[in-house]
C-alpha cells in the first residue's frame, strides 16, 4: 500500500515537471526570440517592436517562477550551509522530513498571499497599457508556481526517498 | 525587540535547514506584520512590482548563453587558441588557463561555469605539462572567479538592481579591476612557474585554431562592442548573445543537438527559480526598510562609530569576507548592498566603485571555506579532497587579497571609464 503510494507520488512529480518544463522551455523561446527581434528589426529597420520590453518581462516571469518547480524537483534551491553541523548526528534521521514539510508549509503561505493578489488585481481590472493584456493572467503563474512547489515538498516531507540530492547553485555538480 | 525576534526567526529556519527564499519569505512576513502595517499581500505585491525591471531580463539570458558554450564546442575552441598563442611563454600552458578563464568569464558571467568549462579542458592538460596539482588545482579555481567581476557579471547585475547603481557602468568599472586580478595570476604563473619552458610556436596550429575558434573568438567582442558602443543595453547584449551561441553551437560546430538544447535551457531555468525567487523576496524586504527608512537610520547609526572612508573600508571588507565564507555571493549582495551602499555614499564612496568592490571582496569567497562555491566544485569536478583544494587556493587567496586591497584604495581603477 505503501509501495503504491509512493509511486503515484513519483508519477505525481514526473508528470508535474514534464508541465513545467514545456511551459518553460515556450517562456524562454518567446524571451530570446521577442527581445532578438526588437534588437535586430531596430538595427535593420530603425524602429523595434514597441511591445517587446513588457512580454520579455513576462516571459522572464514565468520562466522565473515555474523555475522554482525545476530548482525543487533537482534540489538546487539556495541554502546557506553554515549551520548544517550545528546539529546534533542523532537529529539527522528527522530533520530532512522536518526541512521539506517547512519547505512545503513556506511556499503554501506564499501561494495562498500570491493567489489573493491574483484575485485582487482581476477585482481591479489593471491591464498592461502596452499589451493591453488583463495583469492578473500574468500574475497567475505566482499562485501556481509556488503552489506546485508546496505541492512537491510535501511529497518529499512524506517519501524522502523521492527527494532529490541537494546541489550547489550555478555548478553540474551534486554536492559530494 | 522586534530585531531580536526576526534574529531568532531567521537563525532558527537557518539551523533547520531551509531554504533562502523560505528564510527571506518568513523574514519579509514577519517585518510586514510588525512595522509594516500588517499588509502581508505586500510581500508578493513589492516582489511583483520590482521583478518588472527589464535588466532582469539578462541574467536568464546570459546564463543561457554561457550554459551553451560550456556544453558546446565554443569554450574548447577558445583555449585552444589560447594554448596554441602562449605555447612558447615559459609556463605558458599557465599563461594560456589565466587567458583562457578571462575570455571566457566576458562571456559568461559566472564562476563556476567557467571553472568546469576551462577546467575540464585545462586540469588534464596542466597536470601533464608538469605543473603540481596544487598550483593546478589553485590557478583554476581562483582565475574561474574572473568570472563574476570581467562584465558582463550577474552578481553587479544584482548589485545594480538592488541599489539602483547604472549597469552599464557597472559594467564598465568592472573591466579594469578585472584586467588587475588576471595580470596578478599571470604575474604569479610566470613568477612560480618559469622552470617550464615553452616550446616553438607552431604556425599551422595557430592558424587552424584561429580558423575553428574565430566564432566562439567573436562572441566577447559582440557581447562587450555592443554595450560598450552603445549599440545594444545589457540586456540586448544578452539576448544577442544567447542567439549568437545558438546559432553557432547549433549550426555552425553543430555540437549541440535539440535534446542537447532543452537540456541546457532547462538547466539554465533551474538556477533561475533557484535565484529568482529569493530576488523577489529581498527586493519586497528591500522596498519596506526603504519605506521605513531603515538605511538612513542604519546610516545614522554607522556614522557615529566608523571613522572616515578608510575605516569604513576596513570595516566593511573585513565583515564581507566573513560574509563570503559562509553564503554566496548573490545572496550576500541581496541581503547587504542595500544596507552598505548608503553608508559607503554617506563616507563619500562612489556606489559604482563601492560596487566593484564588494564584488571583488566577495569572490574571495569563493576560495574561502567552508562554503567556497569553487573549492567545491572543484572537489566534485576533479576528484580531491576539500583539505587538499583549500591548501592549494591559499596563495591565490593572498593575491586576491592583495587585488582588493587595490582596488578599494584606488577608486580611479574603476572608475577611469566612467564619465
Amino acid at each position: 500500500m505503501k509501495n503504491a503510494a509512493a509511486t503515484w507520488a513519483q508519477v505525481c512529480l514526473q508528470k508535474l515537471l514534464a508541465l513545467e518544463s514545456a511551459v518553460l522551455l515556450a517562456a524562454f523561446a518567446i524571451l530570446i526570440v521577442v527581445i532578438f527581434a526588437d534588437v535586430a528589426l531596430r538595427t535593420i529597420t530603425g524602429s523595434g517592436l514597441l511591445w517587446s520590453r513588457d512580454v520579455g518581462i513576462y516571459a522572464n516571469i514565468w520562466l522565473s517562477m515555474l523555475g522554482i518547480g525545476i530548482a525543487s524537483s533537482q534540489g538546487s534551491h539556495l541554502r546557506p550551509r553554515f549551520m548544517d553541523s550545528w546539529v546534533r548526528a542523532e537529529w539527522q534521521a528527522w530533520l530532512p522530513r522536518v526541512q521539506e514539510l517547512l519547505a512545503a508549509a513556506g511556499f503554501l503561505v506564499l501561494a495562498v498571499i500570491a493567489s489573493q493578489v491574483v484575485a485582487d488585481t482581476r477585482e481591479l481590472g489593471d491591464s498592461n497599457s502596452v499589451l493591453r493584456w488583463p495583469i492578473w493572467i500574468c500574475q497567475l503563474c505566482m499562485p501556481i508556481a509556488l503552489g506546485f512547489a508546496a505541492f512537491k515538498h510535501s511529497l518529499f516531507a512524506l517519501y524522502p526517498a523521492l527527494r532529490p540530492a541537494e546541489r550547489d547553485e550555478a555548478s553540474e555538480a551534486p554536492r559530494a | 525587540m522586534m530585531a531580536l525576534g526576526l534574529i531568532a526567526l531567521v537563525f532558527l529556519l537557518l539551523w533547520l535547514r531551509q531554504y533562502l527564499v523560505i528564510v527571506l519569505a518568513a523574514a519579509a512576513i514577519y517585518l510586514y506584520l510588525t512595522v509594516g502595517g500588517g499588509q502581508v499581500s505586500n510581500v508578493i505585491l513589492d516582489g511583483w512590482d520590482e521583478l518588472q525591471k527589464d535588466v532582469l531580463i539578462a541574467i536568464p539570458l546570459y546564463m543561457l548563453a554561457g550554459q551553451l558554450m560550456a556544453e558546446g564546442a565554443m569554450a574548447r575552441r577558445l583555449v585552444r587558441i589560447m594554448r596554441a598563442l602562449t605555447a612558447p611563454v615559459p609556463a605558458g600552458l599557465a599563461v594560456a588557463t589565466c587567458l583562457s578563464c578571462g575570455v571566457f568569464a566576458a562571456i559568461v558571467g559566472s564562476s563556476s561555469v567557467t571553472l568546469l568549462a576551462v577546467g575540464t579542458i585545462m586540469y588534464p592538460a596542466l597536470l601533464a605539462g608538469g605543473y603540481s596539482k596544487s598550483f593546478s588545482l589553485g590557478l583554476l579555481c581562483a582565475g574561474a572567479t574572473l568570472g563574476i567581476i570581467i562584465p558582463p557579471s550577474i552578481p553587479l547585475i544584482l548589485y545594480g538592481v538592488m541599489t539602483g547603481t547604472s549597469i552599464a557602468d557597472l559594467f564598465l568599472a568592472g573591466v579594469g579591476p578585472g584586467l588587475l586580478l588576471l595580470g596578478l595570476l599571470t604575474a604569479y604563473s610566470l613568477a612560480t612557474q618559469w622552470h617550464l619552458r615553452g616550446k616553438r610556436w607552431d604556425g599551422a596550429e595557430i592558424r587552424v585554431a584561429l580558423r575553428e575558434g574565430v566564432w566562439a573568438l567573436l562572441m566577447p567582442v559582440i557581447i562587450l562592442g555592443g554595450i560598450y558602443s552603445g549599440k545594444f543595453t545589457a540586456t540586448e547584449s544578452a539576448a544577442v548573445a544567447s542567439v549568437y551561441a545558438l546559432f553557432v553551437e547549433l549550426l555552425v560546430y553543430r555540437h549541440l543537438n535539440w535534446r542537447g538544447l532543452k537540456s541546457v535551457v532547462l538547466d539554465t531555468s533551474r538556477l533561475m527559480g533557484g535565484l529568482f525567487p529569493v530576488l523577489m523576496m529581498a527586493l519586497s524586504i528591500n522596498k519596506l526598510l526603504v519605506y521605513q527608512q531603515v538605511p538612513q537610520m542604519v546610516v545614522g547609526q554607522l556614522e557615529s562609530f566608523i571613522a572616515g572612508p578608510v575605516g569604513f573600508m576596513l570595516v566593511s571588507n573585513a565583515l564581507l569576507l566573513v560574509v563570503g565564507c559562509l553564503m554566496d555571493i548573490g545572496s550576500a549582495i541581496l541581503l547587504l548592498a542595500p544596507i552598505l551602499q548608503p553608508v559607503a555614499e554617506s563616507q563619500g564612496l562612489h556606489p559604482v566603485h563601492f560596487g566593484i568592490m564588494m564584488t571583488v571582496n566577495l569572490e574571495i569567497g569563493y576560495l574561502t571555506p567552508p562554503m567556497g562555491l569553487n573549492l567545491i566544485v572543484a572537489m566534485t569536478a576533479f576528484r580531491e579532497s576539500f583539505g587538499f583544494i583549500c591548501r592549494a587556493v591559499l596563495p591565490f587567496i593572498l593575491l586576491m587579497m592583495v587585488g582588493l586591497i587595490v582596488v578599494a584604495f584606488w577608486p580611479g581603477l574603476s572608475l577611469f571609464m566612467i564619465g
